[in-house]
């Protein structure tokens, strides 16, 4: 009770909740940890808009042949680095106003001094796109047969490149869709598999001491310091080369935690290192607790928040590493579409100069890593049980 | 074609020769010299050396008549100006000058010009006079647009350290002989002149009298023959020769005839040799300064060859004298004398991330003037670890002129944006490479099964009936090149046409009819079934540092979807995909045409299996090569007709490499390529467009348009030494 | 330490050895693709003199042999340099940015953590933490990328490299120096921004953990003055996580900086390391990797020293 109270008081102090009113009292009083955190979640207002991001980029994740306009092989020859259309909302026709989005289609001229086609809008041909169109078929969940889309043109094949077009014509807005699916995703088992060999040897290690202490402390030694840049080159090029794209991105996936668990296992030893000693663990161990029960109930969550902290910030750096991957040319490759492998195609003067827009896919990695971070911060915050 | 011929202007600068050596004993007091000075109209067969002999007692004041009468000229039209000293028209008035204004004039007379920065040297007596520097005949170098001036460095850029390439190309081209700049003849350069006996086992070749290297040691017949004797025929130190050295399997034997004249001698006709000498393969025998490089080998220097070694960290004076004849080191050892317009001061490995090279006092090269070339006082290479870097340096005007690595067909779009900022333009390039990509199916796979499809013709023409090259062309090419199969250009002799344009026609129904022929059944969704009864699946082999051929193959692979062909495309590291086509394990990969131009009598990789880039068959090519492969090479065994056919072409460029004659090359040049038409051995997309390169505003004499190919190591070819900045 | 640099030499050489062909392979292949050829014999006689053609573990008997014996750490097969050489050449540079990072990082991060930790929830932590995060989320190599093309496009400067033109081959000068200054900063600030983003949400999270503690309530309420309050106690011990990390600090640097030494064509370590990677210039490599991982070792060494020394916990701890 005495922390609740100290909890109280803080919030008071730092004015930041307004003094809760006799009902509100109880509440809070009895409210369960959960809710408590939830409420200081709350309070964290970038967090929760990084929450909200974040759920949006998984729900785009799920559903990415649905939101993508168009298949993702689709091309078009007349549209290669076809910048971004202007999307008009309000129609002005002969007979009246009327909201309906639509698009201009473009001339198209070759230059065939400077290799590029050069583009200018064309007001007299109308694009109109409706919602819920029909174009490419695709199976939902790999299960359910569906032609319809978010939204498109109304017909088909019309030109739409809302974020512009690739080298092939191919439209970003599409790419993008599906490049957030392996980006979003390619985090996750890695980060889960980092986040277990870190808290386990990084526990073990700092709780036990002694020579498990030294051996642990020697392996991650040995996994630090060997330079990441060969490790991955080599580790990359060992992998098979009949190896279907998908298992290639589980590797990569593998590969990326097997370097990145050591980060989160010192930080965890050095945790333990300074809490052995504390008294809430010796008076655990004097009332005859078991190590494990002492190592999970009472001293991980003393520093959960760093964990989570951790946790958060390495799932971007997942993101982040498999864009310097493919950068290095040794990450996921087409036709498998990734932020990373959209990157690739622009990580040059052409593009930089000339099709900024192809440079987007950096901005999805930027968003995403602030979403997440952002979250993670106001979880950090929020299930910090001294708060 | 071979033969050679001085130039007017050669003989001129020959006559400017003699008087610089009679310079200072001749007395410039003839017997009838004039004591104001006269005028004097052209005969017939006259000459300014004649005029000057018998006016003024001595053939080699000639250019104090020249001045005189240009001089008068000015005043009176009356009198000719006398732009080339050696062409005088019949009927011209020319002056004569006094014999102390022509002594005056002849005291202050210099044949040579030289660069300021050398004729500083000179007065301090640090460097002997340009005359003496110079051979007796030096070689002389017809400009691009006009005379230029001294000084300014050509500034370039390198990507990443083993980009040597780019100094061959620059000014690492000095070999006994070069092509023209037009491509399209042999001419002599180090040699002044050369000859072939009648059946082509003989070739002569005259070195230039006087001729030094960079230290100003001479160059002589004896520095060719301790290439041939210290390296060439020392098995420790070579165990394999080079194969141009080696017609008929037997090694050539060179000989020295006098100080300036070699004669190389073969046992049988060695009809390509001078072509080869003319391509990059013919460098090494005149980077070897003998009294340089002597101290590496022990046959020269016994007593301190050892020493040597150790002291350089090698094992023995053997692995000492082989890292010497790598072919970097020319351009690494700042030390090492070269026949080079410019001679390298600072190498890339100093760690300053640069090389310079600085001009080359004795070189051997001078303009129509009698300017000692080269304009440029140094070269210098930036060496960057990205080519995205360089690429902004031609934006920022930082290079002064360049195709390499930066000139890419995407990257025209920018270049083009900045011109006016960056204060350059294009010039052009005419690639001899003769397809954007060639599909090589492996016609000798390890599979019985694939194998046997790929080498069905049917097969392949199906396959090429169902690309839409002219689609492939507008996506990625930007509407640049025209479909093409793996075929030398027109402007060959020995162009073929249905080689060039057989099945480039984009027919779904024809592709279909050709492909049931072979694969009839389908499964549920389309795709063709191999004899197995299971989906018939393959995959393409690409470097992923081609993005334009990984693009060609993403739109190909939609298209053969179309026509019930599941193609997988298979993204790799170069080394890798040399070793696995090497090794014989690939199904097929993609590469580009090279060997499209005049090369493509030397380079014949997709007329016929010829090497181990011949990518469809690289068990025989790499037999046919004399080459050691990944795996034991072996030759078609001529059970079916492919082999057969393979045998014959191997038989017809026998022949071709044994003759001597021009047209009789030419002859088998064109059965070779009606067989390869008849085969169809790969499939070809389409040519390339023209390429580009940058040039600076106030850089001069590069040529509007030059040859792009390796063999014709562009722009070597186009005299870099004539270039110059204003 | 001394079996650790042998595993790691042996894991090194195995890692090296891994891509498939050879130094010679990548040698031909990288000539060919540029339509450029060389003689089959004279590919035979390079992959006979450089030990190629022997098994892997020779070859890295052979090497060890050298290295224990003789100091010997062999020669580059693309510069046909000795290695150790090569990399003295480029290591002061990347040193000298190394340390600039370093001094930038935690000049920035150390103040902004605290600050972002003690007024927490306060409008300059919200612009700490934003632009923390957008630190850590753009990808250096476009980041390096764009700004080039900024410098380019807007400034008219060329950022290629740590030196202009003039001063690449002269002795150092003071113009030298202040060359190198005006071409540091934008390395300097690509890679620190990342390691700045991150100590700021260390630090910040390390202290808001102490700040909450019962030890700085009780010192609150004695009275203490709340700077007094901040950096007694509670900063010190968040410094703890800081140090333990602080050993990766350089080597990880030299390893972030390969990417962006390459966009930026830098004379460090970095790009060399790569090409002699790419090239399987293996002793080159073998080496690099030697220095990396020792210099990553001696870290470990230091940091914990200087763990015990901030942590007086760690110190007395029973063994």
């Amino acid at each position: 009770m005495s922390e609740l109270e100290l909890e109280v008081g803080l919030h008071v102090r730092e004015g930041r909740r307004e003094r809760p009113s006799a009902q509100e009292d109880v509440e809070y009083y009895v409210a369960s940890q959960w809710r408590l955190m939830w409420w200081r979640f709350r309070r964290h207002r970038l967090a929760v808009v990084g929450g909200i991001v974040t759920i949006a980029f998984y729900l785009v994740v799920v559903f990415a042949e649905f939101l993508a306009p168009f298949s993702p092989e689709a091309y078009n020859g007349r549209y290669t680095y076809a910048p971004p259309q202007r999307l008009h909302l309000i129609d002005h026709t002969e007979d009246g106003i009327r909201i309906q989005p639509y698009v201009y289609d473009y001339k198209v001229e070759v230059d065939q001094v400077a290799l590029r086609r050069t583009f200018s809008v064309d007001e007299s041909a109308k694009h109109y796109l409706r919602f819920l169109a029909k174009a490419a078929p695709y199976e939902l969940f790999g299960l359910i047969e569906m032609d319809v889309h978010l939204f498109g043109p109304v017909e088909e094949d019309a030109p739409m490149f809302l974020l512009g077009a690739d080298r092939l014509g191919r439209d970003l807005l599409t790419h993008l869709i599906y490049g957030t699916r392996i980006s979003m995703t390619i985090g996750l088992v890695g980060v889960a598999l980092s986040l277990f060999l870190g808290i386990l040897l990084g526990a073990i290690s700092g709780y036990y001491g002694g020579s498990v202490d030294t051996l642990i402390q020697r392996v991650i030694e040995f996994v630090r310091s060997i330079p990441s840049v060969p490790l991955w080159l080599g580790l990359a090029a060992a992998v098979p080369l009949d190896w279907p794209p998908l298992r290639v991105y589980f590797m990569v996936t593998v590969i990326l935690s097997l370097i990145g668990w050591t980060n989160l296992a010192r930080a965890v030893r050095g945790r333990f290192l300074s809490l052995r000693t504390e008294d809430f663990v010796l008076a655990a161990r004097l009332d005859g607790a078991s190590q494990w029960r002492i190592i999970w109930r009472h001293m991980v969550p003393s520093f959960l928040s760093h964990i989570i902290a951790s946790i958060t910030l390495s799932i971007p750096f997942m993101i982040i590493n498999e864009t310097t991957l493919s950068f290095l040319g040794l990450g996921l490759r087409p036709p498998i579409i990734s932020w990373g492998v959209l990157l690739q195609a622009a990580q040059n003067i052409r593009a930089v100069a000339t099709a900024p827009w192809l440079l987007l896919p950096g901005g999805a990695v930027v968003t995403a890593v602030l979403a997440l971070n952002f979250l993670g911060e106001g979880l950090r915050d929020a299930a910090d049980p001294y708060g | 074609m071979f033969c050679s011929k001085k130039s007017s202007v050669l003989s001129r600068v020959t006559i400017v020769m003699i008087l610089v050596c009679l310079l200072p004993m001749a007395s410039v007091a003839g017997a009838a010299p004039p004591a104001q000075g006269e005028s004097y109209t052209v005969q017939a067969d006259d000459s300014l050396w004649l005029v000057a002999e018998k006016y003024l007692g001595n053939g080699a004041a000639y250019p104090a008549v020249m001045d005189a009468t240009n001089k008068k000229a000015a005043e009176d039209a009356t009198f000719a100006t006398i732009v080339d000293a050696g062409l005088i028209q019949p009927g011209w008035k020319l002056w004569i000058p006094s014999a102390e204004e022509a002594s005056a004039f002849m005291a202050t007379y210099k044949a040579y010009n030289e660069a300021p920065m050398l004729a500083e040297l000179v007065a301090t007596g640090e460097l002997p006079p340009v005359e003496e520097r110079l051979p007796e005949n030096p070689m002389v170098i017809e400009v691009v647009d006009r005379i230029g001036v001294y000084g300014g460095d050509w500034n370039t850029a390198m990507q990443a350290a083993a980009d040597y390439a780019w100094v061959v190309r620059t000014f690492g081209y000095e070999h006994l002989v070069r092509w023209n700049p037009e491509w399209t003849a042999i001419v002599p350069n180090v040699a002044e002149s050369y000859e072939i006996n009648e059946d082509a086992t003989e070739f002569t070749f005259h070195l230039r009298k006087g001729m030094k290297w960079s230290d100003g040691v001479p160059f002589t017949a004896d520095d060719i023959l301790f290439w041939y004797e210290a390296w060439i025929t020392n098995d420790e130190l070579l165990p394999s020769k080079p194969f141009w050295m080696m017609p008929g399997g037997e090694l050539g034997v060179v000989e020295k005839v006098d100080d300036y004249t070699v004669k190389f001698k073969f046992a049988v006709p060695h009809g390509l040799f001078l072509q080869r000498l003319a391509t990059p393969d013919g460098y090494e025998m005149l980077v070897m300064p003998k009294h340089y490089l002597g101290q590496f080998h022990a046959d020269y220097n016994p007593e301190g060859v050892e020493a040597l070694a150790e002291e350089g960290g090698y094992a023995n004076w053997q692995e000492m004298f082989q890292d010497r004849m790598v072919w970097e080191d020319r351009f690494e050892d700042p030390d090492r004398p070269c026949l080079y317009a410019w001679d390298v001061s600072t190498s890339i490995v100093e760690g300053t991330s640069l090389l310079v090279a600085k001009r080359n006092p004795y070189y051997w090269k001078v303009d129509p003037e009698g300017n000692q070339l080269p304009y440029l006082d140094r070269f210098v290479s930036v060496v960057a670890e990205d080519a995205e870097g360089m690429v902004l340096m031609g934006l920022n005007g930082a290079i002064d002129m360049q195709d390499r690595r930066i000139a890419t067909a995407d990257n025209k779009a920018v270049f083009a944006d900045n011109m006016e900022k960056g204060n350059y333009h294009f010039f052009e390039t005419v690639p001899a490479e003769m397809n954007q990509a060639m599909i090589a199916l492996n016609l000798t796979h390890p599979d019985p099964v694939k194998q046997e499809i790929f080498r069905n013709k049917d097969f392949r023409s199906g396959l090429s009936h169902a690309i839409n090259r002219q689609e492939i062309i507008d996506v990625i090419f930007v509407g640049q090149g025209e479909p093409w199969q793996g075929a030398p250009l027109p402007s060959t002799a020995w162009y073929n046409e249905q080689l060039a344009k057989q099945y480039t026609e984009y027919d779904v129904d024809l592709a279909n009819e050709y492909l049931d022929k072979v694969l009839p059944d389908k499964d549920a969704e389309g795709f063709r079934l191999g004899p197995d009864g299971k989906r018939f699946t393959f995959s393409i082999e690409v470097c992923d540092r081609y993005p334009k051929q990984v693009d060609v193959l993403e739109l190909v692979r939609l298209q053969w979807q179309e026509v019930g062909i599941d193609m997988q495309v298979k993204f790799e590291e170069r080394a890798l995909l040399y070793e696995r086509k090497d090794a014989n394990e690939h199904d097929a990969v993609v590469w580009a045409g090279d060997g499209g131009g005049l090369d493509s009598m030397l380079e014949l990789r997709w007329y016929m299996p010829f090497n181990n880039e011949s990518n469809y068959a690289t068990p025989w090519g790499y037999y046919y090569a004399g080459a050691v492969g990944g795996i034991e090479p072996y030759p078609p065994a001529g059970e079916d007709e492919l082999e057969q056919n393979a045998l014959k072409q191997w038989e017809l460029y026998d022949q071709l490499g044994a003759s001597s004659d021009p047209a009789e090359q030419t002859e088998l040049m064109k059965q070779i390529m009606e067989i390869a038409a008849d085969q169809f051995y790969v499939i070809g997309i389409c040519t390339l467009g023209p390429g580009y390169g940058i040039v600076r505003n106030d850089f001069h004499n590069v040529p509007e348009s030059m040859p792009l190919s390796w063999l014709y190591p562009h722009p070597a070819p186009t005299n870099p030494e004539q270039y110059f900045k204003e | 330490m001394i079996p650790t640099l042998f595993v790691i030499s042996v894991v090194a050489f195995m890692v090296i050895s891994l891509p498939p062909g050879d130094f010679v392979t990548s040698y031909v292949a990288n000539l060919s693709s540029q339509g450029e050829s060389v003689e089959a014999a004279v590919i035979e006689q390079m992959r006979e003199r450089y030990g190629l053609d022997q098994p892997v573990y020779i070859q890295y008997l052979k090497w060890m042999r050298n290295i224990l014996f003789e100091g010997d750490f062999g020669k580059s097969f693309v510069f046909r340099r000795p290695v150790t050489e090569l990399i003295w050449q480029r290591l002061t540079l990347t040193l000298v940015l190394a340390f600039c990072t370093l001094v930038f990082t935690y000049s920035v991060a150390l103040p902004v953590g605290v600050y972002s930790a003690a007024k927490q929830y306060s409008v300059g932590d919200y612009v700490a933490t934003f632009l923390g995060f957008i630190g850590v989320a753009i990808p250096q190599f476009l980041l390096a990328l764009v700004l080039m093309y900024v410098a380019f496009k807007y400034f008219d400067q060329s950022v290629i490299g740590l030196f202009s033109l003039e001063y690449r081959e002269a002795a150092w000068s003071w113009g030298k120096v202040v060359d190198l200054l005006k071409h540091l900063w934008i390395p300097v600030i690509i890679l620190g921004i990342a390691g700045t983003a991150m100590l700021i949400r260390i630090m910040r999270a390390n202290l808001l953990d102490e700040l909450h503690k019962p030890y700085v309530l009780t010192a609150r309420a004695k009275g203490l003055s709340e700077g007094k309050l901040l950096f007694k106690y509670p900063v010190r011990v968040a410094l703890n996580a800081y140090v333990s990390t602080a050993q990766y600090r350089v080597p990880e640097m030299i390893n972030a900086s390969t990417v962006i030494s390459v966009v930026l064509s830098l004379p460090t370590t970095g790009p060399l390391l790569l090409e002699a990677l790419m090239q399987q210039d293996m002793y080159l490599a073998g080496a690099f990797i030697l220095l990396l991982s020792t210099l990553t070792i001696v870290g470990t060494l230091v940091s914990d020293i200087a763990l015990a020394w901030v942590d007086p916990r760690i110190r007395y701890r029973e063994v």
